[in-house]
């Protein structure tokens, strides 16, 4: 399979911490690719690197277009990178609370168009896929956090995106609106789009990931597909710590 | 005709608000002090209009649009003066030189963000105030004055003291072309993407929106209401000095702004409604002897407003609007109780 993105030896510092030392993996074309790790991990710093919400200290971000044409996206601004087809949506949930649902989709949908009731006829077709559509006039602050994270992602593929970036977009719900959220990334899979998504949620992640990232202290410790990385001796270890893995050796 | 009759309905209260414009000043017969009062209500609530595109709508907090209200006022002045140059030309002038200004000056500013960007607005309009009181060219001190025209009116613009109706009609005719600007900016792309950077930088940028870009952009729209408002004002009053780039000038438009609903394009029509209405009753109520109350009572009603409903008197009156619908919905889903509501949806 192709790579849409690669990451090259991705450092990046706050001051004297290192939150990414080093990493290096590839997304590939149309693959679920899940980012894990203990908390503090540097997930969501990672992430922040590649949306271009911070400017990385060393290393490279490339990204292939839909023509195949290579583009160094490393510290580019963010909307220049959501505009080649990169969208993201953010782990502490960011509703545009003054308004509805369905105005939250068509900001994001006015990216391809500069015509309102354009916006509102792609908008609508999200609403649909994301199964909105009947909340579609409610204001982003009446909205349980289940909808705002669903919201999130209807306004991030408004931008109608190639690679769609979530950040623990399954954090806080209950175990029916997790399932709904895992069967709309498969959706979204199906549909031709590339994910990267940053979980803690092991049960959701594992049954649809194609590939698994672990960071623990800003590296990378394991990369592969979800039963490897189950089994992976420095994964448990990160997990579960030290003591509690020469534990489950002995037994 | 449906859709005639649609917008129609949907512009209700706007036109309501129209006809009043233009029947109360025929009403009341030649009162030029109920004409006064209108023709305030109207150039401020204008420049109100213009505050409200760059803080009501993208957010940003601008204490120093006097500066573009005073370049307004001061290119229709200096141009008509020294140059015999109509008060339309010096209008679009003004509109140039502010525009050009807003854009050179907010493309730097724009990077401050909150309390500091109001700050640097602020100090805009006060360097603006100190140069005009000094640069005699522009009659330093002493400020310029507007040359009595009566030759032709319209082209002109000049204000006849006995009859002020043609000057309010024309007014009125530029306030509605301004309003009719910002009602469709606000169901724009443009008015979409002030919104969303209103409510989160972040978001955005990671919806592809360059903010500084379109916050410029505001700004420059802003800008050039405001001259408009200015030229206008300088016609009325036949004269202008330095202080109109003071803090006071730019705070009539935060207050009409704030007092009527920020964020919302009929908060300051009705804001500069009320706060005229008020200040002329109660200056005729309390004048002379205790002079200085009425800005109490502004600055009560202020606080109570900020306090109570920040959206201002136009967001009570949309709370009591959907309050009513709500009713209306529940009242109609009880009286069909053989159908289920719409699903609670969240589910796909």
């Amino acid at each position: 399979m192709k790579s849409v993105i690669e990451i090259r030896n991705l450092t990046m510092k706050f001051g004297e911490l290192m939150a990414n030392e080093d990493v290096s993996f590839d997304i590939e074309n149309n693959g679920i690719v899940s980012l894990i790790g203990p908390n503090g991990a540097g997930k969501t710093t990672l992430f922040n690197c590649v949306t271009g919400f911070y400017k990385p200290f060393s290393g490279k971000v490339t990204y292939w277009d839909e023509a195949g044409v290579e583009q160094d996206i490393t510290g580019r601004p963010t909307h220049e990178i959501c505009r080649k087809g990169i969208t993201r949506n953010f782990q502490i949930v960011k509703t545009l609370s003054e308004m509805t649902v369905e105005q939250n989709i068509m900001t994001g949908a006015f990216l391809h168009t500069n015509k309102t009731s354009e916006a509102r006829d792609l908008a609508e077709g999200v609403l649909r896929r994301t199964g909105l559509l009947a909340r579609k006039d409610i204001l982003g602050r009446n909205l349980t956090i289940a909808e705002r994270k669903r919201v999130e992602i209807a306004r991030a593929l408004a931008t109608e995106p190639r690679v769609l970036m979530l950040d623990e977009c399954m954090a806080g719900l209950n175990q029916t609106e997790i399932k709904d959220v895992m069967n709309l990334i498969l959706d979204l899979k199906a549909q031709g789009l590339t994910l990267l998504v940053v979980e803690h949620i092991m049960e959701a992640i594992m049954p649809i990931s194609d590939k698994i990232v672990v960071l623990d202290s800003g590296k990378k410790i394991a990369e592969g597909p979800p039963q490897e990385i189950a089994n992976n001796d420095e994964v448990i270890k990160a997990y579960l710590g030290e003591k509690y893995h020469a534990k489950s050796k002995k037994s | 005709m449906v859709k005639i009759k649609n917008i129609f309905k949907e512009n209700l209260f706007a036109l309501i608000l129209l006809a009043l414009f233009i029947i109360v000043p025929l009403a009341v017969g030649k009162n030029a002090d109920i004409h006064n009062i209108i023709i305030y209500i109207l150039i401020y609530a204008m420049v109100g209009e213009g505050w409200n595109l760059i803080t009501g709508f993208a957010g940003q907090t601008s204490f120093g649009h006097a500066a573009y209200f005073g370049i307004g006022a001061y290119a229709v002045a200096v141009l008509g003066n020294k140059y015999d140059v109509v008060p339309w030309a010096g209008m679009l002038a003004g509109i140039l030189i502010a525009t050009t200004l807003a854009f050179l000056i907010n493309f730097q500013l724009f990077r401050l963000k909150g309390h500091y960007f109001a700050i640097a607005t602020l100090a805009v309009a006060e360097i603006l105030r100190t140069l005009f009181s000094v640069w005699t060219y522009v009659g330093s001190g002493d400020g310029i004055k507007i040359l009595f025209r009566p030759d032709n009116k319209v082209l002109w613009l000049a204000i006849d003291v006995r009859n002020r109706l043609p000057f309010l009609y024309i007014t009125l005719a530029l306030f509605v072309l301004v309003f009719i600007l910002c009602k469709s900016l606000e169901n724009s792309k443009m008015g979409f993407y002030w919104k969303a950077i209103r409510e989160s930088h972040e978001v955005a940028e990671s919806i592809g929106i360059n903010p500084q870009h379109y916050k410029v952009y505001a700004m420059m729209l802003s800008a050039a209401i405001a001259a408009v408002g200015g030229g206008l004002y300088v016609q009325f009053f036949k004269y202008v000095d330095s202080v109109v780039f003071s803090l006071d000038v730019s705070m009539i438009f935060v207050l009409v702004t704030v007092l009527g609903g920020i964020g919302n394009v009929y908060g300051p029509i009705i804001g500069s409604i009320i706060y005229y209405t008020l200040d002329l009753s109660m200056r005729r109520l309390f004048g002379g002897t205790t002079s200085g109350i009425n800005l109490i009572i502004f600055g009560i009603l202020l606080v109570i407003v900020v306090v109570y409903q920040p959206r201002g008197i136009m967001g009570i009156f949309d709370d009591l609007v959907n309050r009513r619908r709500l009713a209306k919905e529940k009242a109609l889903q009880r009286l069909d109780t053989g159908t289920p509501g719409e699903g609670s949806g969240g589910k796909a």
